[in-house]
Order: structure tokens, then C-alpha cells, then sequence
């Protein structure tokens, strides 16, 4: 009998990522570059089509410090306005307990829009405030905090800016799409100071402000409905498989996956076990802030 | 308390509520103010709950005043209702509710003690009540049709709820005021106060801020999202989340928040004012008691002691004590159980009975240990109090499903252990293989592929490659479906044989192009249950699997047909669902269950040397034998595997998609005595298991007609019973619910799945919710049950109900009607 058998992969930008030791310099390599163009150019197959983006991760990179390292940085920050601000004796454990709280507090009661609830920074930051202060007057000072720590640790993707600009240039269209809870004015506003102004998008739409998700795949609807388009006409391009891959196919989007790397991982792990032990070491408690996978 | 135990102050522990309580309360204050915090503003009133929300409402503002904080714009009151006041008082606005709500509470009580409860505070009303009236000695769960009656007992207290609908519309306007939003702050536990005034009062966005939420079988689905538990919300004890001790013993919190006055039953509003305004005294004066509320007297120092610690301090802190709390809740010694013990609850709802927490040795009311452990509220202290040593202790952890306690605070990180992980764990296991090779053979049907990638693909877990095997089918055919799917592309292998190498040498090709833990045999045409993977690896590296080779799970057949591009489904039912456990013996006489129902070791499938490509069919069979010989095999009670087949093809349109069992039927029973043959002659001499396993199939064979038949149609006859009707309908419900396409949008919200031993009344819920997309049977006679039922048929004209089966296990079999097969 002929046994001639043959072995298929179909991850090659995947893989690339997955084992790249520094994901920002791939995503300015030549060769790369040209990989993940061909495929998005097959898939957009011209202008008519509109590019979709996930933000945080894709269009804009972090650099690797943990949740648990920028949380406590900016819970550092809001703690020392505070005392500014109230003469209260505050300390940035103080400040991160606030945050966490926040936290909890707008993805546990936030509004609910079909049932679906997700997390806003600006009530995050109104039960800080509360938390910290008796009052939710300082929320605004809290958010213009963390926005200005989120500056410092974020880059603009070279690689799908220029896919995006060049899109758009041919007439097509660009749409961000995020599950953080950052409102899309915020976004916008860190996308400023990035160098993506408003002009490089149609739309940002956040799970924030919406409180549908990409994760639970209700807000694909809502893009489609926002931009006057079918389903068939969004490519959308992001690093986590639920949310920017699964989710966009299964609403009848095409999609491409950017996974963030191993090393990445490794790294953003060793900062979460780092602040956690130095936390708990100095004050004896752990916050429920998810180790990055 | 006459009954109490004994003295507390006897036990040398009476610092518990200041040392180990204080910073468990203290978290929670601050809990309070974070919701507060997020739900303030001039629209929002907070109304503190009585009677709890009176000690809440003064340990709060002890918390306030530590911190040095105003209230915030909205406003705080007390509420000064209980369950029985607010029921009374919507009872004219939304009457259905409120009398199911009585009902449950007088379920097995007769309805005078009902009416007396109802109406102790108002002997004006209760005068013209005859509680000797026969209509009254029917039990409690009457209570909704008897309202509807003309008795005269129920035209009292139709009046009675009126005149409490105009008192309670005027409390509320006037505690709600303009507020466009109320917050209940309570101590627990399922909003049951907070889902009749959401139906009754519409218009305000009610919320509930409770210690924690426990939720129980009749808790308001709707109201579930609003219902926050501050400091937890579980249904159980979950070791990993230490807090989660108190749903064993949530009258602890109960009780150190209850003040001693009496419940506030009446409306403090209109007629009923004078008296509300008395029960309401006895509460705001309520003084303390030294010894019974020394709990919270301790608790109430440690907020005075400790209200301007910051947040960090107060979580430190009650990390610090938090496993301590769940060690000395779930596995306490008699003085820890005699330390936290308070006091009996007082029965609500109209009721004078206390609800023993504890109860004491010499309580004429229980006659032995056992009878008191099963009425304590805290059967764990009750436990301690019975027996002492390692006897109490197995006991107690028995009851909470665990072999050891849990950690002390020295070995412990708080309520965080479960987030928190081992240095460099999660490094390796990404570096080792994939634990489960999940192994798909196809060979061009690339709509049953796709049905199979999306099963893959909708797994919870997720450590899999998903590696296809295309046996000289069209190679682009299925990369295209690869394409399309939404798994993960570095989870996914394809390999593809030019030409057909047959099935077995399909899976071994599959199974050796890389290394896993585990393997499955996932057929392009069968499907998963979602959580097949998570529940199958769990129990093999759990400690009840670690003994087996691999492990099965119960199996739904699927009878569907292809027509065109479309899938048809016809009919679901359990396959072979009376395997308990897998003999060797038994295996002889037959294939007992399907590859897609079979998760096992690859270190097993080593040991044997993988499938036997010399069978063109039954390999998996010949497979199972060889296993057998090598390792057992553990079965998993749920119905998590779908077994498809087109058994409705008609003569010459089998073709690609029939199965190999229906379309490859000669060759099926040809190689069935082929394949036992073959097993012996390659084991008879090797093992005298082969032996046994022959002589077991020869007495199988004597003592089931059908034995050795492996042709037999599965479970198509299988005997009219309840419970078949049952299991049945429990293999339907999880397909339905595990479908995500079929069921409309208010079903899929409001469908869960069942557990295997779900009860009659669990599977009624659930076809209720499902009813139009359950199928009549083949052994129910649709035509013989509508002929002999012509009411029946007459509701199913009329669109009530979607078939005769439907109207049978609903409401036929309780009415005692025949069940025709």
C-alpha cells in the first residue's frame, strides 16, 4: 500500500510569535512584517473591507510588567494624591487595595446591558476615591493617574499602524475594538500620545462604555450595526484566542490571532510573583489579581 | 436560652468575636463602603434592613466615624420591615408572589396556624377568623388557591392585605421618597425581601447588599445580578476560598447581627402604625446582652478599636484570621463550638419557635446524637458538642466533603489561595506536550468535520492539539474546514495519507505524530459535551482515577440523517447507559461503549502497541480487549458523549456519511467472531485473563439472548419505565442545553444542564423551559396516548403544549394516566 503521508501546520505567524523572545522587535522585523501583511492583504482582500483591532496587546503594546506591578504603581499614585489632596496619612498599599476594590466593585454591580456587565475605569476610580477619601471627588485625579502610568508602559505597534494608515489611505476603514475598561474617549486619548490620532479610525468602540464584549461576542453585532457593514466585511486582528479569534469567526468575521509570546508571559509572570511577594511582605496580604497566561 | 449548650464563659475563648471575628467584620465594613461608595449619589437611598440593619447600620457608622467620613449625597435609613411585613404589604400588588412566598413557610402547617401567624399582631381581624373552620386544617401550600376561595377566613384577609397595600405604598413613599434607586443592606443571603419589592415596586431599581449570597432552589433567578454578596457568593463550602466556611454556618453572622427586639411584622404606616411603632421600640432599645451577644460586643470594640486603619491594614488582617475562621467553622472542638455560639435564631414569619443553632443534650425534643446533628443549624458544632477526638473530626469533614481541614493562618495566604501559584509551574507545563491528543479520522465529509472541529473547539479545556487525520480523502476539503474553525492554529496537526490506510492505521498515524498524556479518538461524526475533556482529565488525575487507565463517560445516541448541506437530528436517547463499570468479560460479549466516550493513558496505549490495522472494522474494539488486559477502566456518571448515527439512510444513500456500524453492517457481524479470534489467539497463551474473558462471554451469552450481537440497535427498546423516561429526558436536556443553536434565546438563558441523578422534579423544571424541542420517544405511543386523552389532544391544538409525551411526564404520569408503548 502507498503510505505517502504528509504533515500540516497552519501557525506560522502564531508559532513566530508565540517563540519570539521580544514580540515589539518582530513586529518591526522586515521579514515578519511581510508575513502578517500577505495575510491580512488576503484577508482584507482590498479596501472594501474594514481592519479591526484589539488595543491593548495589539495596536498598542505593553511592555512586560504584570497587572499586579501596574496596579500597585498606580495604586502608589492615587494613594499620594489622596494625601495630598486630604492631608490623610495613605500608603500606596492603601492605594492598591482602593483600586482592587474599584475594580471589583464596576465588573460586580456595573449596569448591565443584556445582561452582560463589564468594567468602567471611571467607576473604578469613584469607589477609590470614596474609598480613600470619604468622597468621590478625587475619581477624575485618579483616572488622569493611571492614564499618565498606562503612557509609560505602552508602544505603538509599527507594524499594524502602518497596515492601518495604508487601509485606510486606500479608502478602506479601521475599527478599534477593546475589552478593557477604559472608555473609548480614553483610549482615544492614549492613542494621542502615541502617535494615532483620531484620523487613523473610523470608530473605537469599548466594552467600557458598550458593556457588550468581544469576549462574549455580543459586540460584534454592534460594530456591524455602528459601521452599516456585514459581518463578512470585518477582518479583525488581536492576542487573545477567545476574544479577537474564536468569538470574531464564530460571528461570521474573519480573524487573525497575535498571541503574545512565551518569553513575554515568563516575564509579566515574574513580575506578578515579585510584587506579589514584596506585598505580602511588607503588608501581609495578596490581592486576587489573575497571574498573565 | 433555657437550651443553650452550656455557659461560653466556661470556655476560655471568649475573646473570639474581638480577636478573630473583629477583622472578618472590619473587611466587610469596608466592603459595605465600597458598594456604597459605588451606588451613591443624590437618586440612591440606602435602607438598612431590620432587624440586622440595625446593628449594620450602628457598626457602620462606627466604620464612618473611624475614618473620619461624611455620609455621602445619598440618603440612609433604616428599614424597618421583615419578610412577613413586606409580604403583607405587596401582597395587593402582586398577590401571586406573595402568597407562594407565605406558603413556603407554612408548607406542612396547617393553614390556621397560617392565619394566626398572619394576624397575631391584629386581633380585630383575627376576631372574625374561625380557626376551627375545616377549610383552615389543610396544610400551607394551599394557601394560593385558598385565597382565591370564598371562604370566609380568606375574605378576612383579602381585607386585611388591602389595608396593608395602602399602609405599605405610604411607608415606602415616604422612606423611597424621590429616589429613583433603593440599596438594601442586609446580612443575607438570597434577596428573597428584595425580589418582592422588585416586582411589586417596578419602577425603583432595587439593589441588595447582603454579607454574602447564598442562593437556594427558590431563589429569583431575575434578581440574581443584583444581589451582591460582599464577601462571597457560593452555595458551598470550597476550601479554596476560605470564607466560604460561613455558607456552612451562616446564622453565625445572623445571629451576632440580630438586636433582641422582636420582629417588625407590621407596617409602620396607617392602621397598622401604633402597633409597627411598638415592635419597632423594643428594637431600638434593645440593649445587648454580655453574655448571648458577646460576639458582637467584641466585634463592635474591635471597630471602635480599629476604625481609622487603613484599607491595607484591614485586608492584612482579616487574611491573617481567615483561615482560622473556616478551620474552627468546619472542624470545631466543643469549646471553639460552645465560643461561637450566641444564641437561637427567633423564627420569623408570624412563627414563635426558636431555631436551635446548637442544641443541648438534655433538649426533650431530640432524642439522640444523631437527631441533633441533623435539626442543628451548625451541624458541624453540633458535632463537637456530640463527640470528641478523631471521630469528631472525620465526622465533620465528612460533612463537608474533604479528607483533610483546612490550613491554619501560618500555612495560608487568606481568601487569595486559589489566584496564587507555585513559582515556575506554569513555566513547565508549557513547556511538556499537550496533555490530551484529541485524534479526528476523516475521509471526506466535511460537514460532520465541522461539527466535530466546533466540539473540539468549544471544550473548557483547553491543553489539547487537535490532530486530524485525513485518510486519502480530498486534502483541501478539510483544510478549509481547519480554516474556518476558531481553534487555536498552534493547536492543530493535520495529517494526510495520499491514500486510505484504513481506521486503525488512521489512528496510529494520528496518535504517534506527537506526544500527550491522553488520548481520545474523537470521530469526525460523534461529538462532545463541552465540558467532556475538563471532567474525563480531572477524574483520571484526581484521586479516585489515579488507579485507572482511562476513563468513560455515560453516552447519548444521536439518531439524525444528512439531507443536502443539513444535518437532521431525530431523536436522542441514553446509549448502553447501564455500564456501571467495564468487566473484561463483558467487553467479550460486546463493544460496550463508543471511542468517543473513551479518554485514556497513551502510556496504556504504548503498552499494547496501538490499534490493530489488520481489522478494517471493530479495531476499537479489539483495542478496548487489549487495554483491558493492561489497565482498568473507570466510568463517569454524566452523559458528556454524543454517538451519532444516520441510522435513517434509506437503500443507496449511505455513501461518505453513513457510519461505519449502520452503513458497514455485514462487515460488522463478520468480523465480530473474527475479532474475538483474533484476541484469543494472540492472548490465550500469554494471559489466562483471555481465558476468563472467554468463559465470561460464554456465560453472558446463555444468560442475554442479544449478548455477542454487536448489531444490536442500542437502547431502541429499551422498556417503558419512569425512570428510563427520566434518564431519557436528562440525555435530551444536556444535548439541548449543550447545543447552543438549539434552543431559542429565552430558553438557552434560563436552560442549565442536569446532573445524571437529577431528581423528577428537577427534570419537570427543565422541560418546562425546554418543552418544544423535546421528542416523543419510539417506545411512547404518541397516537395511542392523544386517542385515549382527547383533552390532551385538544391543548395541543390550541398550541399549549407541544406533544402528548410533553403533556405525559409534565402532568399524565402524576394524574396516574397510562403510559401506552
Amino acid at each position: 500500500m502507498n503510505r505517502v503521508t504528509t504533515i500540516h501546520r497552519f501557525d506560522q505567524i502564531e508559532s513566530l510569535l508565540t517563540e519570539a523572545s521580544d514580540r515589539r522587535a518582530l513586529f518591526s522585523d522586515p521579514d515578519f512584517s511581510a508575513l502578517v501583511t500577505a495575510r491580512l492583504e488576503e484577508l482584507l482582500d482590498g479596501p472594501r473591507k474594514i481592519l479591526s483591532f484589539d488595543v491593548f496587546d495589539t495596536l498598542f503594546l505593553r511592555d512586560n510588567s504584570s497587572e499586579y506591578e501596574r496596579f500597585h504603581a498606580i495604586g502608589a499614585a492615587i494613594a499620594e494624591i489622596a494625601s495630598e489632596r486630604t492631608g490623610r496619612k495613605l500608603t500606596a498599599e492603601d492605594g492598591f487595595v482602593a483600586r482592587h476594590f474599584g475594580t471589583k466593585a464596576t465588573y460586580r454591580a456595573g449596569p448591565a446591558v443584556r445582561g452582560y456587565r463589564e468594567g468602567s475605569l471611571t467607576e473604578l476610580h469613584k469607589v477609590a476615591s470614596c474609598l480613600l477619601t470619604g468622597s468621590p471627588d478625587l475619581a477624575e485625579a485618579f483616572v488622569e493617574a493611571e492614564l499618565a502610568h498606562e503612557m509609560k508602559t505602552l508602544t505603538l505597534n509599527p507594524l499594524l499602524a502602518g497596515i492601518a494608515r495604508r487601509h485606510k489611505a486606500a479608502g478602506g476603514r479601521v475599527l478599534l475594538l477593546s475589552d478593557m475598561y477604559m472608555h473609548a474617549e480614553q483610549i482615544g486619548r492614549l492613542g494621542e500620545g502615541l502617535g494615532w490620532t483620531a484620523e487613523d479610525c473610523d470608530l473605537i468602540l469599548s466594552s467600557a462604555d458598550e458593556k457588550l464584549s468581544k469576549a462574549s461576542g455580543t459586540i460584534f453585532p454592534l460594530a456591524e450595526e455602528r459601521l452599516d457593514a456585514s459581518a463578512d466585511a470585518f477582518v479583525h486582528v488581536g492576542d487573545s484566542h477567545t476574544g479577537d479569534m474564536m468569538q470574531p469567526l464564530r460571528a461570521g468575521w474573519s480573524a487573525l490571532h497575535l498571541p503574545v509570546s512565551a518569553a513575554e508571559i515568563h516575564e509579566r509572570r515574574a513580575s506578578h510573583r515579585s510584587v506579589m511577594e514584596k506585598v505580602r511582605g511588607g503588608t501581609g496580604f495578596v490581592l486576587d489579581i489573575a497571574m498573565p497566561v | 436560652m433555657s437550651d443553650t449548650p452550656a455557659a461560653p464563659d466556661e470556655t476560655g475563648l471568649t475573646t473570639l468575636g474581638h480577636d478573630l471575628l473583629g477583622p472578618v467584620f472590619h473587611r466587610w465594613l469596608a466592603g459595605l463602603h465600597q458598594y456604597v461608595g459605588f451606588f451613591d449619589g443624590p437618586d440612591t437611598v440606602f435602607l438598612y434592613c431590620a432587624r440586622a440593619g440595625v446593628r449594620i447600620k450602628t457598626l457602620y457608622d462606627l466604620y464612618l466615624r473611624g475614618t473620619g467620613f461624611a455620609p455621602g449625597a445619598g440618603r440612609h435609613e433604616l428599614f424597618w420591615v421583615s419578610r412577613v411585613s413586606v409580604t403583607k404589604g405587596v401582597f395587593h400588588r402582586d398577590p401571586d408572589r406573595a402568597a407562594d412566598a407565605i406558603a413556603r413557610e407554612y408548607l406542612h402547617r396547617p393553614m390556621s396556624e397560617l392565619v394566626t401567624g398572619l394576624l397575631r399582631h391584629n386581633p380585630d381581624y383575627f376576631a372574625e377568623v374561625d380557626v376551627q373552620a375545616r377549610e383552615l386544617a389543610a396544610h400551607g401550600e394551599n394557601f394560593p388557591g385558598f385565597m382565591k376561595s370564598d371562604f370566609p377566613a380568606a375574605k378576612v384577609l383579602r381585607r386585611y392585605f388591602a389595608d396593608c397595600g395602602k399602609a405599605f405604598d405610604a411607608y415606602l413613599a415616604e422612606i423611597v421618597g424621590d429616589a429613583s434607586r433603593a440599596v438594601l443592606v442586609d446580612s443575607g443571603w438570597q434577596g428573597s425581601t428584595q425580589s418582592l419589592l422588585r416586582h411589586a415596586y417596578p419602577e425603583t431599581a432595587w439593589k441588595g447588599l447582603y454579607f454574602g449570597r447564598i442562593l437556594t432552589d427558590s431563589h429569583d433567578h431575575e434578581i440574581v445580578p443584583e444581589v451582591v454578596g460582599l464577601m462571597f457568593e457560593a452555595e458551598h463550602y470550597n476550601p479554596a476560598r476560605p470564607v466560604t466556611a460561613l455558607t456552612l454556618h451562616r446564622h453565625l453572622v445572623e445571629t451576632i447581627l440580630e438586636p433582641n427586639g422582636r420582629s417588625v411584622e407590621e407596617i409602620p404606616a396607617g392602621k397598622f402604625d401604633d402597633r409597627a411603632q411598638r415592635l419597632i421600640a423594643t428594637n431600638r432599645n434593645a440593649v445587648p446582652d454580655p453574655v448571648e451577644d458577646r460576639l458582637y460586643l467584641g466585634i463592635r470594640t474591635y471597630i471602635e478599636e480599629n476604625a481609622g486603619a487603613g484599607l491595607a491594614e484591614i485586608e492584612a488582617r482579616y487574611q491573617a484570621v481567615l483561615p482560622d475562621l473556616a478551620r474552627i467553622i468546619t472542624t470545631p472542638v466543643r469549646e471553639e463550638a460552645l465560643a461561637l455560639y450566641c444564641k437561637s435564631r427567633s423564627a420569623d414569619f408570624g412563627k414563635s419557635l426558636n431555631v436551635p443553632v446548637l442544641i443541648a443534650a438534655d433538649d426533650p425534643r431530640f432524642t439522640d446524637a444523631h437527631s441533633r446533628i441533623r435539626h442543628a443549624l451548625w451541624p458541624q458544632g453540633q458535632v463537637a458538642l456530640e463527640y470528641s477526638g478523631q471521630i469528631a473530626r472525620d465526622m465533620q469533614l465528612q460533612m463537608i466533603g474533604v479528607t483533610e481541614p483546612p490550613p491554619s493562618a501560618a500555612s495560608a495566604s487568606g481568601d487569595t489561595a486559589e489566584e496564587t501559584t507555585e513559582s515556575g509551574a506554569e513555566e513547565a507545563a508549557a513547556a511538556r506536550p499537550p496533555k490530551v491528543a484529541v485524534i479526528t479520522r476523516t475521509k471526506n465529509r466535511p460537514l460532520l468535520l465541522k461539527r466535530a472541529a466546533q466540539s473540539v473547539e468549544r471544550q473548557t479545556f483547553k491543553d489539547y492539539v487537535w490532530v486530524v487525520v485525513n485518510d486519502g480523502g480530498d486534502e483541501e476539503a478539510v483544510t478549509q474546514v481547519i480554516r474556518e474553525s476558531g481553534i487555536d492554529r498552534r493547536k492543530i496537526i493535520l495529517v494526510s495519507n495520499e491514500t486510505s490506510l484504513g481506521m486503525e492505521a488512521a489512528s496510529n498515524i494520528g496518535i504517534r505524530a506527537l506526544q500527550s498524556d491522553y488520548l481520545i479518538i474523537h470521530d469526525d461524526d460523534d461529538s462532545l459535551h463541552p465540558s467532556f475533556l475538563e471532567k474525563t482529565v480531572g477524574f483520571l488525575e484526581g484521586p479516585s482515577g489515579r488507579k485507572y487507565g482511562g476513563v468513560i463517560t455515560q453516552t447519548t445516541y444521536v439518531s439524525e440523517e444528512i439531507r443536502g448541506d443539513e444535518v437532521i437530528e431525530h431523536d436522542t436517547h441514553p446509549y448502553n447507559d447501564w455500564v456501571r463499570n467495564v468487566h473484561i468479560a463483558e467487553m467479550m460479549t460486546n463493544n460496550i461503549y463508543a471511542p468517543i466516550a473513551f479518554l485514556y493513558r497513551r502510556s496504556v496505549y504504548d503498552e499494547v502497541g496501538g490499534y490493530n490495522e489488520d481489522l478494517p472494522v471493530l479495531g476499537d474494539w479489539f483495542f478496548n480487549l487489549e487495554f483491558l488486559l493492561k489497565a482498568d477502566i473507570g466510568v463517569l456518571f454524566e452523559p458528556l458523549a454524543f454517538y451519532h448515527h444516520r441510522d435513517r439512510v434509506t437503500e443507496g444513500d449511505g455513501g461518505s456519511y453513513s457510519n461505519s456500524v449502520i452503513g458497514g453492517r455485514s462487515k460488522h457481524e463478520e468480523y465480530a467472531s473474527i475479532t474475538r479470534n483474533m484476541f484469543l489467539r494472540k492472548y490465550a497463551k500469554e494471559t489466562p485473563a483471555a481465558m476468563i474473558a472467554v468463559l465470561g462471554y460464554m456465560m453472558n451469552d446463555l444468560r442475554r439472548p442479544n449478548a455477542g450481537d454487536v448489531m444490536a440497535p442500542p437502547a431502541l427498546a429499551t422498556a417503558a419505565s419512569a425512570d428510563s423516561d427520566r434518564v431519557r429526558l436528562i440525555a435530551d436536556i444536556n444535548w439541548l442545553v449543550s447545543r447552543p443553536l438549539a434552543l431559542g434565546p429565552v430558553e438557552r438563558l434560563r436552560a442549565r444542564p442536569l446532573s445524571p441523578d437529577a431528581s423528577w422534579d428537577e427534570v419537570d423544571k427543565a422541560v418546562r423551559i425546554c418543552s418544544r424541542k423535546i421528542t416523543v420517544p419510539a417506545n411512547f405511543n404518541e397516537t395511542a396516548y392523544l386517542s385515549a386523552n382527547p383533552d390532551v389532544a385538544a391543548e395541543i391544538r390550541a398550541g399549549k403544549i407541544p406533544n402528548g409525551y410533553v403533556h405525559y411526564i409534565l402532568y399524565g404520569r402524576k394524574e396516574g394516566r397510562r403510559r401506552p408503548t
